[in-house]
């Protein structure tokens, strides 16, 4: 009784946004009535060429990937650069992270098409290379953030320089890790949408199409599938992050 | 060759970018000593500890442990073989004190029940009581007892060899006390070779039997307290002595159980002071009669205290049980010669 | 025995710039905007002979890493600074060469290896830059000789047949509107954000009810991603508007500026208000008592020290703001706001590329010149704070 009422508060909102989101996926074309009520004149009110449910699959294959992608390569950068052999790129590194916060992800977006052209893969580059930059900056803040006697204690009691890494660095940095994973997945989320107008198909295409077509009903049923997609997986990550820090 | 060496330093030195920060230094500790490095920061002495495990490479020279050059063993396992405290602890913060002392073993492949017991048995040898600490985080823990913690830590692999870099040195007064008496009667139990770093002379005094005084990366003086006290080499040794303090200082190395006058209780109860061999008692108006006690393991300095404190030449001395065993008058401890 | 270390950065960088240069197309010819390009090395666009001086200062700066000499991270930098200046020397010879005065509709466009090349070339400054410790100024002035050859070679009519140019010329009345609308939704958006966090902060500062309710709401609203937020206020603000005349005749609708408007104030609230609370939070409290126990008034104590401590923070705040403002500006361009955006979704649209370019290069120069303009200020105000904090203890 006791651990299902602590599980209910500590995932009870991510919950509540990730039901919200699938009923919502499945029921808008039960709700014709109202949708037909804010465009009266046009033909169709529920977005029909794909069913939402394989959008959100395609929106989520994509950002999930290109997360991957970017945790997997923006992580073990930053881990090299903190390595003595690879120290030589700490400063031109972290200097990078932190200027190419600069570049608007639209800008990213747009400039990855002349390059790689059009459709998913250009969008899954784009996207892990700008969500590598939040993982990369909070990574190098998380491993030099570790008290430099507990480094050397470890290594003092006889730890391998991978030990001290897999034992002490990387837990400890864990908390500022997840939450550079949590920006960079959040600002992907959103990117991805957009990414509709360079040939991927997410849940950005019901919006892209409506307001080509002047269909307000398929920007609304979009958005508000975006829109609870992105709530959900950020309060997933903020208590992930919470449950994380609480263990200390 | 000498049986009795557990760390020989021959001709030492560490060099950064060609400026000497530990220069040709010779050192034999033996096993079982407690050896104390001090001397003002940046002398060399913390470079001197590390270079022992290896965290500093060492520029020229040699370092044996039993006769073994430590070059010759991987990294790791020398290590694992040396305890390693410091300053600022080190605790791991996101692990239990219970894991946090386990380290080394585990790093050792203990088997866990094995783990277990070396952690309870010295939580308890270090007076933390293993329900009450074993499962805190150091950040629940006071600066004494995180310290203990990393004393723990240190000791769990059961190493011949323990490095200490001021442990002690960011604790207030009480608390540092408290710990240094706890290590000395730690190191009569367990009898390691300490190797222990501090810019306090007390410090040094108070716990080495062999003491190193280093300044510009080099040896100035070794000696045992006793000599250290009696013949300091240089202006420079007298002076981080405390100069004229020294004579309270040495009082401070000598036991009055050493220099106590043995006598039966009941004599000392009527304790008359004419069977005393003490003159000039009656026209100084102090008083005659023992007012107060101290005991066996008290030093000498500490009795001067008392007797200035109560106004009289004459203290009892008692036992562990507090049953008087003798008695000590100023004129003992006047007239004491060290015998270290 | 002292082992020499060299540093692989540099390595790393010109050994990458040899191979894109010898691999890599460096330019490619378009007779007119629909036909695909033909691609160029740069031995086939500009001379054996350029070859040879790229590779040379490419090796000479490759083989200094290797030196032991003192000068040797200058002289990379003044190799670096030279390849940058004949950058777009070589495309304005690149033009004479291949393209006849009677194509008027060829264009130039980049190839991947003067993309890569001039990427390569900008981090290698970054990493001289933070090895020599240049102060700002220096940097600044280094980077203005890559400036002034382009926009000297540019008014020599040397760039004139660039793809990105032949765009600009085609359309440069509508980029200057775009550019004008774009600068005056993201000034629109941060000046009324700053005003509204003044008086959110004033309320927070006073109640803590306040502080539970504004933050998470801001956080909410920053979670939203801005397709959603954009679409999502199509409907209702639609449907007001519909219903007041006064809003139809400030041209208000569902679609247009006004959206636009509202959701870049809402994001923009977040970082605004989050930066300038936690930095008048964080004054620390014994120069407060310190201000108080000299008789300052409350109003003294605030306007004296507070604010001008926090302030460094506080345009942080804005500098993020305003960059973050300047991307989502662009996405606006889908609900009809205008700006730089309409050529990205245009240019996409009608898979024209260099129009996407036009849209995209100058968004991403508006973020760097207002990062470039926030952290100097930032600088200056840092200096400020340390130089009166030190002459006042």
């Amino acid at each position: 009784m006791g651990k299902q009422e602590t599980i209910a508060r500590i995932w009870g909102i991510p919950l509540l946004w990730l039901s919200c989101l699938i009923i919502a996926t499945f029921s808008f074309p039960y709700f014709e009535e109202i949708f037909r009520q804010i465009e009266p004149n046009q033909r169709q009110v529920i977005y029909s060429r794909d069913s939402f449910f394989t959008l959100l699959l395609n929106h989520l294959s994509l950002v999930g990937i290109a997360a991957t992608i970017s945790i997997l390569l923006g992580v073990s950068s930053a881990i090299f650069v903190t390595r003595p052999f690879g120290k030589d790129f700490l400063p031109l590194v972290s200097q990078i992270a932190s200027m190419g916060q600069t570049f608007p992800p639209i800008a990213v977006l747009a400039l990855s098409v002349p390059l790689l052209g059009f459709g998913a893969l250009p969008t899954i580059l784009a996207l892990s290379l700008y969500g590598l930059l939040p993982i990369v900056r909070n990574t190098l803040a998380g491993i030099q953030g570790v008290d430099a006697a507990v480094i050397e204690s470890a290594r003092g009691m006889g730890m391998s320089s991978f030990q001290v890494l897999r034992q002490v660095e990387l837990p400890l940095a864990s908390t500022v890790i997840l939450s550079g994973i949590r920006t960079s997945v959040t600002i992907n989320i959103a990117t991805a949408a957009i990414g509709s107008t360079i040939g991927a198909s997410t849940l950005g295409d019901p919006v892209i199409s409506g307001l080509v077509n002047g269909n307000t009903a398929y920007v609304i049923q979009g958005a508000i599938l975006i829109g609870l997609l992105a709530l959900s997986t950020d309060s997933l990550l903020d208590r992930l992050q919470l449950r994380l820090s609480a263990r200390r | 060759m000498n049986l009795n060496t557990m760390i020989e330093l021959q001709n030492i030195s560490k060099y950064y970018d060609q400026v000497s920060a530990v220069d040709s230094i010779d050192l034999k500790i033996n096993k079982g000593e407690f050896c104390v490095l001090v001397g003002t920061s940046g002398c060399g002495k913390s470079t001197t500890l590390r270079m022992i495990n290896r965290l500093i490479p060492h520029s020229a020279g040699k370092i044996l442990i039993e006769d073994q050059e430590i070059n010759s063993f991987n990294e790791q396992t020398l290590r694992r073989r040396i305890g390693y405290a410091i300053q600022n602890t080190g605790l791991f913060p996101h692990w239990s004190v219970e894991k946090n002392i386990g380290t080394v073993p585990r790093l050792l492949k203990w088997p866990e029940k094995r783990i277990q017991e070396r952690v309870i048995e010295l939580l308890e040898l270090l007076n933390l009581p293993y329900a009450e600490f074993a499962h805190k985080y150091p950040s629940e823990l006071s600066g004494g007892q995180a310290q203990r913690v990393g004393v723990a830590r240190a000791l769990a692999g059961d190493p011949d060899i323990l490095l200490m870099d001021e442990p002690f040195g960011a604790l207030d007064p009480i608390t540092r006390e408290s710990l240094q008496n706890e290590l000395l009667r730690i190191q009569q139990q367990i009898h390691k070779t300490i190797v222990f770093v501090t810019h306090d002379m007390d410090e040094a005094l108070k716990l080495a039997n062999h003491i190193v005084v280093m300044d510009q990366g080099k040896i100035i003086q070794q000696a045992s307290p006793y000599e250290l006290l009696l013949n300091p080499a240089s202006d420079f040794v007298s002076q981080l002595l405390g100069g004229e303090d020294r004579g309270l200082k040495q009082a401070g190395l000598m036991r009055v159980g050493e220099y106590m006058v043995v006598a039966s209780s009941t004599h000392i109860n009527d304790l008359d002071i004419k069977n005393l061999d003490i003159k000039n008692v009656e026209t100084n108006k102090l008083a005659t009669k023992p007012l107060a006690s101290v005991s066996t393991h008290d030093s000498l300095r500490f009795a001067l205290s008392v007797m200035l404190w109560h106004q009289c030449e004459l203290l009892t001395v008692v036992d562990d049980q507090q049953q008087p065993v003798g008695y000590i008058s100023l004129q003992q401890i006047m007239q004491a010669k060290p015998h270290g | 025995m002292l082992g020499i270390r060299f540093d692989k950065v540099m390595p790393v960088l010109t050994g990458a710039s040899l191979l894109s240069i010898w691999t890599l197309d460096f330019v490619n010819l378009q007779p007119n905007r629909i036909l695909p390009g033909v691609g160029y090395s740069l031995q086939d666009a500009v001379g054996w002979w350029s070859m040879i001086i790229v590779t040379t200062l490419l090796i000479s700066a490759f083989l200094l890493s290797f030196s032991r000499l003192s000068l040797r991270r200058w002289l990379q930098l003044f190799i670096v600074t030279l390849l940058l200046v004949l950058m777009p020397i070589s495309l304005s010879s690149f033009a004479q060469n291949h393209i006849p005065e009677t194509l008027t509709h060829a264009r130039t466009g980049l190839g991947s290896a003067f993309w890569l090349v001039f990427f390569l070339l900008v981090l290698m400054l970054i990493e001289l830059q933070q090895k020599l410790e240049l102060s700002r100024s220096i940097y600044c002035f280094i980077f203005s000789f890559p400036l002034i050859s382009t926009v000297f070679i540019y008014l020599m009519g040397g760039l004139d047949t660039l793809a990105i140019l032949r765009e600009y010329g085609a359309r440069s009345d509508q980029f200057h509107q775009a550019v004008h609308i774009h600068i005056a939704l993201v000034g629109g958006a941060v000046i009324t954000s700053i005003l509204l966090a003044a008086c959110l902060v004033a309320m927070m500062r006073k109640s803590t009810t306040a502080q539970k309710i504004i933050f998470p709401l801001l956080n909410f609203i920053q979670t939203i991603p801005s397709l959603a937020l954009f679409g999502l206020l199509i409907a209702p603000l639609g449907y007001i508007a519909s219903k007041s005349e006064w809003l139809q005749a400030m041209n208000v609708s569902g679609i247009g500026w006004a959206p636009a408007m509202i959701a870049l104030i809402a994001y923009s609230l977040l970082p605004m208000v989050r930066n300038t609370f936690v930095a008048l939070e964080e004054v620390s409290e014994s120069v407060i008592e310190a201000a108080k126990g000299m008789g300052m008034s409350p109003a003294q104590v605030f306007i004296q020290v507070r604010l001008p401590l926090a302030m460094p923070v506080i345009l942080e705040g804005i500098r993020i703001t305003t960059i973050q403002a300047i991307g989502l500006t662009a996405v606006a361009a889908l609900i009809g706001a205008g700006g730089l955006g309409n050529f990205i979704f245009q240019g996409l649209g009608q898979a024209a590329m260099d129009m996407v370019l036009l849209g995209a290069l100058p968004i991403l120069l508006l973020a760097i010149i207002a990062d470039l303009f926030f952290s100097s200020v930032m600088t200056f105000f840092n200096q400020h704070t340390k130089q009166s904090g030190a002459t006042k203890s």
